[in-house]
């Protein structure tokens, strides 16, 4: 199931998504990360981020929210503490990066540049559990177009782009994404939720609201992905991600248009999910006969053409 | 290596008005691999989405390849959890968590707050095993939530109990206990955050251990859901760091 995108060969479109999945550190300890096709870090900021305060989590029905605010140690720690952690492990790392300001997204992305385990960059322009930057890029279609023209000035590795579902017209902004130069777009983050604590009467996230995720928002994702590879699938690869728990999942996910798929939410309450997706899909290619994994990517878009 | 099995339930319990015993047969020998402290996130094999999340819960006792929890219903995930008769199987991930409790010292006193007595049992087992001397003190809000009395009495012999409108045992806290004991070293304990809390506020000369519960995703460190404020005013994952703090590394 090896995949090729920006040159870069993927073991299988089976990644885990940033925020789920720390820096890969800790699932040493549940199995073997390197079947992984790819592991998309926790979001890395210039200066070390303590995070929200609790309550930075509640489940709903079929999903959670969780409301983090980015907790992670800066980048400076990230390749003094963590990189030499990760550096041998046989698959790729993309960084997830963060910024308050342009400058910050390319300083971020420029001192990663040597760390050649880092294959690729991935925007969080989608954030919404944070005051400043994050999201302010993911909901103006003019500022996230100026921010991703001055990163894709400055850097070598590809970049990519965690779109926000918390906009009018994904098109749009899938568009003007790359034709700011985005070398992927990245489909979805959170959508932006709460809940209340009636016998408190009052939000039971610190932050009020925070991020939905979950199987609860897969149908969303879905047809984001599905839009977005109507509007750009012939330019660049989508990475889906949003709501996959199962191969089922990941496999609409694809058939929708997308070239590799991240597993977020399910690494919580079924860890070892991702090696079961990976297993899934590919028993489903071979049962059909399907002599390459590419050619089930938007292929939904083309059946209903038929 | 945490291990993620579904595992046969032998028993499921209900010893309070709220309150269930469950216990699992794991198949494995775990004598001497789970630390006193540590603990599982389950939940039932059913392969509904809702509710989502598996529930922490401290593991009470290990014996060969049997586990004993202890869990209150409060939501819809502990009230599935409590409708599963025992032959049906469940999901446990363990064993979970970095932060247990020191085995090391003489004089022990272990404080379990309603449930969270739940979160000792295995740490005095283990300790009177080392010849080190326990002392349990059980509180609850009143008789009929003291579900696990008989459990503690039959593997301790020294427990206090107490209840806050005296229906059963001494009137009060648990923590009342501190004023009536000397020559012990050191408290470990484990219950709501007003105890808890009370507890950390005391001047007292004793060593503090707590074992903490929070809101929890994943278990094992990633979702940074469940964190604690340290000393240094930044954030330890209960699940990874934890779930047992001494008192000088936390603020609460």
């Amino acid at each position: 199931m090896e995949i090729t995108l920006w040159n870069i060969k993927f073991k299988n479109p089976v990644w885990t998504a940033s925020g789920t999945f720390g820096y890969g550190i800790e699932a040493l300890e549940l199995y073997d990360i390197s079947k992984l096709g790819a592991v998309v870090t926790k979001g890395i900021s210039l200066e070390p981020r303590r995070g929200n305060e609790p309550v930075r989590i509640v489940e709903t029905p079929c999903g959670m929210l969780n409301s983090i605010g980015l907790q992670n140690p800066g980048v400076e720690n990230f390749l003094k503490d963590i990189y030499p952690k990760i550096k041998d492990i046989d698959t790729h790392f993309i960084a997830n990066i963060f910024g308050e300001t342009e400058e910050e997204y390319v300083e971020v992305c420029l001192a990663l540049e040597e760390a050649e385990k880092i294959v690729a960059y991935e925007l969080n322009l989608s954030c919404p559990n944070v005051k400043k930057g994050g999201i302010v890029f993911g909901q103006d279609i003019s500022l996230m177009s100026s921010l991703v023209e001055k990163v894709k000035a400055k850097v070598k590795k590809p970049v990519i782009v965690k779109l926000s579902p918390n906009v009018s017209d994904i098109r749009e902004f899938s568009r003007v994404c790359v034709e700011s130069g985005a070398d992927g777009l990245v489909l979805i983050n959170t959508l932006m939720g709460m809940k209340i604590d009636i016998y408190k009467a009052k939000p039971v996230l610190s932050t009020v609201t925070g991020g939905l995720s979950g199987p609860a928002i897969l149908p969303v994702a879905v047809r984001m992905v599905w839009q977005a590879y109507e509007t750009v699938g012939d330019r660049v690869p989508i990475i889906g991600v949003g709501g996959i728990g199962k191969w089922e999942d990941a496999m609409e996910h694809i058939m929708a248009g997308a070239s590799a798929v991240q597993v977020g939410t399910a690494n919580f309450y079924d860890p070892f999910s991702p090696l079961k997706i990976i297993e899934g899909i590919d028993r489903f290619i071979k049962e059909r006969n399907i002599t390459q994994f590419t050619h089930i990517v938007g292929m939904a878009h083309r059946k209903r053409l038929k | 290596m945490i291990k993620d099995v579904e595992v046969p339930v032998l028993t499921n319990t209900k010893i309070g008005t709220n309150t269930f015993k469950m216990e699992l047969d794991t198949g494995a020998d775990l004598s001497g691999k789970i630390k006193p402290g540590q603990f599982l996130m389950i939940r039932t094999i059913n392969p509904s989405d809702d509710p989502l999340i598996r529930r922490a819960f401290a593991i009470a006792d290990v014996e060969g390849g049997k586990i004993t929890l202890f869990y209150d219903v409060v939501g819809k995930g502990t009230k599935i959890l409590s409708l599963v008769k025992p032959g049906e199987k469940v999901k446990i991930l363990f064993p979970l968590g970095n932060g247990t409790f020191p085995l090391n010292y003489k004089e022990n006193v272990l404080i379990g707050g309603g449930i969270g007595m739940a979160g000792l049992t295995l740490l005095g087992k283990e300790l009177t095993k080392r010849g080190n001397k326990v002392t349990v003190v059980y509180g609850a809000k009143t008789k009929s939530m003291l579900s696990m009395e008989r459990f503690l009495k039959d593997l301790f012999k020294d427990v206090y109990i107490f209840t806050e409108d005296g229906s059963a045992g001494k009137k009060g806290y648990a923590t009342d206990i501190l004023s009536e004991l000397t020559g012990k070293e050191v408290i470990h304990a484990c219950g709501p955050i007003p105890m808890l809390k009370s507890l950390y506020n005391m001047g007292h000369g004793f060593k503090i251990f707590m074992s903490f519960e929070s809101p929890m995703a994943c278990g094992w460190g990633v979702c940074l859901g469940c964190v604690i404020k340290s000393k240094d005013n930044s954030f330890l994952r209960v699940c990874k760091e934890g779930p047992v703090f001494e008192k000088e590394q936390v603020i609460i």
